[in-house]
Formats: structure tokens, C-alpha cells, sequence
């Protein structure tokens, strides 16, 4: 099937696709090291996740008769440059919750897009239903943590990972301002885009 | 074998695991980013070493940690505060 998509939106379906590789050969090294238990279950499930979104999106892309822009860099690659690099269980999965939830609302906003291709916004759903677990089990991690870091000390690297999450996206928002302008001048009237 | 060699030897070791770089040329001032590039192996690397050492590191910990020795000292330091009882 011969879709028409936007060299905007084939980009858009692209970047999704590399920055749900990125999350799966990342989750899947550390379900690969930590020790047997939840921890490693919820994990490893959340890296077959990303692999699967990563699949989706490919899906995706072929069935609208296209193949997938080349990219470098991944959404995530921008992180440890803002964020610094975690180096525990803890800073990982603060890290990661913060990210999961620009990825809802990321996919959010896309599917707010009108006129959206049927099959973008199937793709878009059938992850989105993956990704409110994804922030379930991570709270739910977190939480268990609390006893060993503190809650105050979880909290501050929420607020920090969240801080550097809106640079980032800030960023991302700027330096492809064409290519994303389209998630913003349907939805939006304001003729300017917002994070 | 004392702390500290145990701390040195697990670390050369590891590190050397890591990058695939016979121990003998891995060298105390040897910048940790250069010897591992990749970001997430970089993660995958800490979150070995402690488990191996049974020590806790923290984001902020990393700083001023620089060199292979840089982080030796970061590592000796962290396992004998944690021996000490409480």
C-alpha cells in the first residue's frame, strides 16, 4: 500500500522507530545484569516492549509503501549530555520515568494531529497502551527503592532528569523546527510551537 | 589480598572485559571516556563494578572523577566507608 506521508512525517515515524532501538538495546542489557527477581521481569518485559514498538514503527512505515529515513541519533543519546550519566538502579529508572512520560506525550500530541493516517494512529496506540505500564512498574520500582535512597533523594533526581528532559525537548523542538511544525499548526492556531 | 588490590584488580579486570583491552595497557591516567565511548557501555560498566564490589555510587559521585585512577580512588574510598560499622 502507497500511502501519501510527508517527508515530515516519514521522519517523524523514522525517529520514533530508532529511539524505540535505542530503548530496547538499552533495557535489554540491563534486564541482561540485574539479579533474578521483579526487577529483572519488569525490565526484560519493558525491553520486549521497545523491541516491539521498534517493529511497529517499521511495520508501519512499509505498510504506507516507504522505508525508513537513516538516522544517527536518538532521543535518549541527548540525555546523558543534559542529564549526566546514571550510574545506578535508582538514576536509571528516575531517568526513565521521566523519559516514558515525554514519550506519552509526545504520541499524545500526535495523535491530536487531524486527518492523522489510520495507520500512524494505530501504530500510536497500540504503543501508548505499552508505555502507561512502562510508568506503572517504574513508580512501582521507585517506590521500593525509596527505603534504600530516601524519597527526597528520588524526588530530587526526578526534578533534576525532569529539568534537563524539558531542555532537551526544547532543543529537539528547535532544531527541527520544520520537520515538527506539523504536530503544532493543526492542533494549535498559535502559529508558533510549544513544548 | 587487601581492599585495595581487590578494588584494582577487579576494576583492571572490568574494565578490561569491557573494552576487549589487554589489562597490561590499560593505565592508571588513562581517561575513562576514552577507554569507553559508549555511553550506555559506560552505565553497563558502573553498574558492574558495583555489584562486584558491593559498593553504591551516586550520579554526583562521578564529577570529579575523571582517569582510571579517578575512579579507582572513588572505589577504594566507597569500600572502606562501608566497612566501617555503623
Amino acid at each position: 500500500m502507497v500511502s501519501q506521508l510527508s517527508d515530515n512525517e516519514r521522519w517523524m515515524m523514522s525517529f520514533y522507530r530508532y529511539s524505540e532501538i535505542t530503548g530496547a538495546l538499552f533495557f535489554g542489557r540491563i534486564a541482561a545484569l540485574v539479579p533474578a527477581g521483579q526487577l529483572q521481569e519488569d525490565l526484560t518485559k519493558h525491553f520486549s516492549d521497545e523491541s516491539m514498538h521498534s517493529w511497529y514503527w517499521t511495520q508501519a512505515i512499509s505498510e504506507l509503501g516507504y522505508r525508513p529515513v537513516s538516522l544517527r541519533n536518538a532521543y535518549q543519546d541527548a540525555y546523558l549530555e543534559a542529564a549526566g550519566l546514571p550510574v545506578n538502579l535508582m538514576e536509571i529508572l528516575a531517568i526513565t520515568n521521566i523519559f516514558e512520560k515525554r514519550v506519552i506525550g509526545q504520541y499524545s500530541r500526535h495523535l491530536k494531529v487531524p486527518g492523522l493516517n489510520p495507520v500512524i494512529k494505530r501504530t500510536i496506540e497500540r504503543i501508548v497502551e505499552d508505555e502507561k505500564w512502562h510508568i506503572q512498574w517504574i513508580n512501582k520500582a521507585l517506590k521500593n527503592l525509596a527505603e534504600k535512597y530516601g524519597e527526597d533523594a528520588i524526588n530530587k533526581k526526578l526534578q533534576k532528569y525532569k529539568k534537563a528532559d524539558d531542555e532537551i525537548y526544547g532543543k529537539l523542538l528547535q532544531e527541527n523546527q520544520d520537520r515538527l511544525q506539523f504536530l503544532f499548526d493543526r492542533t494549535e492556531n498559535t502559529g508558533e510551537m510549544q513544548s | 589480598m587487601n581492599n585495595q588490590q581487590t578494588s584494582k584488580q577487579t576494576l583492571m579486570q572490568t574494565l578490561s572485559k569491557f573494552t576487549k583491552i589487554p589489562v597490561e595497557h590499560i593505565h592508571l591516567d588513562r581517561e575513562i571516556t576514552e577507554l569507553v565511548a559508549d555511553s550506555f557501555l559506560l552505565i553497563e560498566l558502573m553498574l558492574n563494578l558495583q555489584e562486584s564490589l558491593g559498593v553504591d555510587l551516586e550520579q554526583e559521585d562521578l564529577e570529579e572523577v575523571h582517569t582510571v585512577g579517578d575512579l579507582l580512588n572513588l572505589l577504594e574510598q566507597r569500600m572502606a566507608a562501608q566497612a566501617i560499622p555503623v
